[in-house]
């Protein structure tokens, strides 16, 4: 899943023992399910029938569906297509991609172009679903339904999406730390996480630096460009990884509406802004 | 007019529960909170009561009877 | 919430796999439980007695229960009791020459009863379902009864309705004392009537439970049951009257409201349950209880203790009860006639003290401590039934009950 991926369980051996196991389970099969690198995952098949009417498993219908919603809701931002823009940007040999390859690219790009009935879906040719977007969160909130299941207390981190059944059994909240988005070894904010979940986006991940601009990997799907004055990083508290980490994608794509944007919204959240000035409405900030 | 009121009041009630998420209700799973915690003496309250006093069930349809009453 | 959010909070949570289901889920784990109870009536005041059985009344009783998850969405439980009851119990009350209300006690025989209940259940992601069955034996007394019931989660399994169905039928064999039917007749006029008599019963339960925030639920509830069949107590007699002293009709209606709260204090680590019932019957019986309880855990922060899950519960719980006479209530006048019935079958009576005018307060005590899957019960209760409880200042009414209640046992999950 891209990163360091932990469970915090408080229940009896052999049950915590299973969950794990279950948990383990439920994340591969998503993981292979959704893969973008494996030709024969269902994403892949998806893709690999652009041009054709085809209908989608209902677990996948919902997911599209919220996506929709999502690419709705943020006025185009959020869209699920831009995958095919890793061909022309590369973030490895550190330069800004050629103007005619992108706009070339940008036609093969945009959530509009596709016909969407959920559960039929008609993906335009040389079109390409990239689930990444919503899959790592999906997976965490996945996990926190199998531990609700079996009746464990726990806290779950996908890669930095964070979710927990509840306070820990001492009724106390968790401690969840979040990371410096450019000391990304330091802890930059407590939050005493009681319920729900926290996500957060950063420029951190995948980026480059070219004459003084750093250029991550979150792309506008219309200008095939990361957002301008985008914040260094956005963490949201919501009641799901997969609301909370759409509410820090959109921030990040949003550039220097970000903020103003999550606090119409009403969103716990907690925002560097490009010059790592702090804003926000939670956490025990440490610098 | 009465049963109008009783309704609004009641409606009012529910849509005054904003939604509790599901990972929110570890509390409400506790034995401690569930109808009857204790089968064994459930039963046993019943079975005494229905016994002593001219009332029985309430809370699921009844149950069978014995020569007690 | 701002409309967006709110629309992206919606589409998010119906992807299929993203509400944990926590509410209406199989048993994860098997349970079996023993529980030994026994219950002492108090002596009937000996200046009120005419001079009968006067032994205290007790009941010793053996409850089993096991339950076990059976497949990947269904149970199946078990439920028995074993009881032997001995001591004498209120046959008639009467008002004697000088006006004084005097109970005749009757019975001092050993008798017992054994029951046994099986139930399977099947369980959805928000929906449950039940089907139960059992008998209930005793030396003069046979019941059968089956019953289905089911539970629907429905607004973001936020309200839970339910509701069940049961059916009954219950065989009277009176003991006979005599072999002659005419003697039977003349000396045990009531059970010589109730011989070979049933009751069927039919009973229909409709609830709705409501989810209000994180620690509070609370559910209301409505039932209907109707009886049919010889509703008359036969051990009720007077020899020499003839017929029966207790004639009542020969069906009776009962309609209950329930509602119940539990709410559960963080600050306390505690529960508090409040549960209210009216009942109404075609009797003319109106009757209210309120039952209070507070579930107070402990858990100890001593290593070996929490190594071994070691935890504590104390449970007080008070209990009223109140409710009004059936309509053919009636204490006979022994100073007017002697017996006071002789030939009219036509009028309903009876000086049953469970139909009279009285009110009783009840308090209970528990402790459960549990020690890794086990746990040990010990409940104590003591029940007091006056006329004056119920604000009936006018009527004494000897043969209500007072009592003790111990009970002990141990649950076990595995």
């Amino acid at each position: 899943m891209g990163g360091p991926c932990d469970l915090h369980l408080y229940g009896e051996t052999a049950v915590v023992e299973e969950t794990v196991n279950l948990a383990k389970a439920e994340v591969c099969r998503l993981e292979t399910k959704y893969s973008r690198y494996r030709v024969d995952s269902y994403l892949s098949q998806l893709n690999l029938q652009a041009g054709q009417p085809q209908k989608v498993d209902s677990e996948t219908s919902g997911l599209l569906d919220f996506a929709d919603q999502c690419y709705r809701q943020s006025q185009g931002l959020f869209d699920l297509t831009t995958g095919v823009l890793r061909s022309v940007w590369s973030f490895r040999d550190r330069r800004l991609p050629d103007t005619d390859a992108l706009q070339e690219c940008l036609r093969r790009v945009g959530w509009h172009r596709l016909q969407w009935h959920s559960p039929y879906l008609v993906l335009p040719t040389g079109m390409e679903l990239d689930l990444g977007g919503v899959v790592k969160e999906f997976a965490a909130d996945r996990v926190l339904a199998i531990l609700c299941q079996q009746g464990v207390t726990g806290l779950v981190n996908l890669a930095g999406d964070i979710r927990v059944t509840g306070p820990q059994p001492d009724g106390k909240a968790w401690p969840v730390g979040i990371r410096h988005p450019r000391q990304t070894d330091q802890v930059a904010a407590w939050l005493p996480l009681a319920a729900g979940a926290l996500a957060t986006s950063g420029d951190y991940e995948r980026f480059f630096e070219l004459d003084g601009r750093r250029y991550c990997h979150i792309l506008n799907p219309k200008t095939g460009y990361p957002g301008e004055q985008a914040p260094a990083s956005v963490s949201v508290l919501a009641d799901n990884c997969l609301l909370a980490g759409a509410l820090a994608t959109i921030a990040m794509l949003l550039g220097k509406d970000a903020e103003s944007w999550l606090a119409s919204l009403g969103v716990p959240f907690l925002l560097f802004d490009e010059s790592l000035t702090v804003y926000g409405t939670f956490g025990e900030r440490l610098m | 007019m009465k049963s109008v009121v009783a309704v609004l009041v009641l409606v009012a009630f529910l849509t005054g529960c904003s939604t509790v998420s599901p990972w929110q209700r570890g509390t409400l799973a506790r034995d401690d909170m569930s109808w009857s915690p204790d089968r064994l003496e459930s039963t046993l309250n019943d079975h005494v009561y229905f016994s002593k006093e001219a009332s029985f069930g309430g809370t699921a349809a009844a149950g069978g009877g014995c020569g007690c009453n | 919430m701002s409309n967006t959010l709110k629309k992206l909070a919606t589409s998010a949570l119906a992807v299929p796999g993203m509400m944990p289901f926590v509410q209406a889920q199989q048993p994860a784990e098997s349970e079996a439980a023993y529980r030994f109870t026994f219950y002492s009536e108090d002596d009937s005041p000996a200046s009120r007695t005419d001079g009968g059985a006067q032994e205290r009344y007790q009941i010793q009783v053996h409850q089993f229960y096991l339950l076990m998850p059976y497949g990947s969405n269904m149970s199946l439980d078990v439920e028995g009791s074993f009881e032997s009851m001995s001591g004498a119990s209120p046959a008639y009350t009467y008002l004697d020459e000088e006006g004084v209300t005097r109970v005749y006690m009757s019975g001092a025989s050993i008798e017992q009863r054994f029951d046994l209940y099986a139930q399977g259940r099947y369980y959805w992601s928000q929906a449950e379902a039940g089907i139960k069955g059992g008998f209930s034996i005793e030396r003069d007394y046979r019941a059968v009864s089956t019953g289905i019931d089911g539970s629907l989660q429905i607004n973001d399994q936020m309200t839970t309705l339910s509701g069940g169905i049961s059916v009954g039928y219950d065989v009277i064999n009176p003991t006979q004392d005599f072999s002659d039917t005419e003697l039977q007749q003349a000396n045990t006029p009531g059970r010589f009537a109730a011989k070979d008599q049933s009751i069927w019963q039919v009973s229909v339960y409709q609830g709705v439970g409501q989810i209000v925030d994180m620690n509070t639920v609370v559910q209301a509830g409505i039932s209907v049951t109707h009886r049919s069949g010889y509703l008359s107590d036969p051990y009720r007699e007077y020899s020499g009257a003839v017929v029966p002293y207790d004639i009542r009709p020969d069906n009776r209606t009962v309609f209950t409201l329930n509602t119940g709260l539990r709410r559960f204090m963080p600050n306390f680590n505690a529960a508090l349950h409040a549960d209210v019932r009216f009942l109404v019957d075609t009797w003319d019986i109106f009757s209210s209880t309120v039952e209070l309880g507070w579930y107070q855990n402990f858990a100890p922060d001593i290593g070996w203790m929490v190594n071994n899950g070691v935890a504590f519960q104390v449970v007080p719980k008070v209990r009223y009860y109140q409710q009004t006479e059936a309509y053919f209530y009636e204490i006979p006048d022994h100073g007017e006639a002697d017996p006071f019935y002789t030939a009219d079958t036509t009028r309903y009576y009876s000086s049953d003290p469970r139909l009279s005018n009285y009110g009783a307060l009840s308090g209970k005590l528990s402790l459960k401590t549990t020690f890794r899957s086990f746990a040990w019960n010990l409940t104590g209760e003591r029940y007091v039934a006056n006329p004056a409880y119920g604000f009936n200042a006018s009527e004494e009414t000897p043969g209500l009950p007072s009592f003790w209640r111990i009970s002990t046992g141990l649950d076990y999950r595995f």
